[in-house]
């Protein structure tokens, strides 16, 4: 995927993504944990959040303050491919603090859906179930996993000792 | 604007070991596993 992106650093033992917003208000640091909620299928949540430079308390993301919003989702959905490269077999989940930043993941998962559902399955939480992701519906959560890892882990079933 | 090499140098050095222990993190988390809780993970679709 060529998005115009943030550079981003990575801690891959606390599964931390980190990079700086750059815009009027200045240098902003990002974090993007993968936190595990699961493990049978291993299940990770994708948490966003700002550090305040002034007091340096981590808060939900300010998508608008800096002008880049396009910028930081597109770093945001790289750094999902990313960790899906290093995590095949993981789910990843993503809700917004609100219902409009939800919809704000999901407008950027339209923008990209042809794209993404090459190489992943994506997935709406409606209602009290889960479906395949549709265009212009709304979602109370998104998810997001490898369709690659499907069939190697067909392949797995039928052929245990991968033959 | 830094240029992306200077942006990683930064980055080398202001990673930090984590934040898994903050409150909002652990705010975050907490309201995934209930959400996982009540409703599950998708499915992957038969094929």
């Amino acid at each position: 995927m060529h998005l115009e992106r943030y550079a981003y650093g990575i801690d891959p033992q606390s599964l931390e993504y980190e990079f700086y917003s750059e815009g009027p208000r200045g240098k902003i640091k990002k974090i993007i944990r993968f936190q595990r909620i699961s493990d049978d299928p291993p299940g990770y949540n994708l948490a966003f959040g700002d550090i305040d430079p002034e007091t340096g308390i981590i808060d939900d993301f300010q998508i608008t303050n800096n002008h880049d919003r396009e910028k930081i989702l597109n770093t945001v959905v790289n750094t999902v491919g990313d960790f899906l490269e290093q995590y095949p077999e993981a789910m990843i989940i993503a809700q917004g603090s609100t219902p409009s930043r939800t919809r704000l993941y999901q407008m950027k998962i339209t923008a990209l859906y042809d794209l993404l559902c090459e190489k992943y399955y994506l997935y709406g939480l409606t209602g009290e179930h889960w479906e395949l992701f549709a265009r212009n519906k709304p979602y109370d959560a998104i998810g997001i996993e490898r369709k690659e890892y499907n069939f190697y882990y067909i392949h797995l079933q039928n052929n245990p000792h991968g033959i | 604007m830094a240029s992306e090499s200077s942006q990683k140098a930064a980055l080398k050095r202001d990673l930090l070991k984590g934040h898994k222990d903050d409150p909002f993190f652990v705010k975050k988390e907490q309201a995934a596993r209930e959400l996982i809780q009540k409703f599950g993970l998708p499915k992957r679709p038969a094929h």
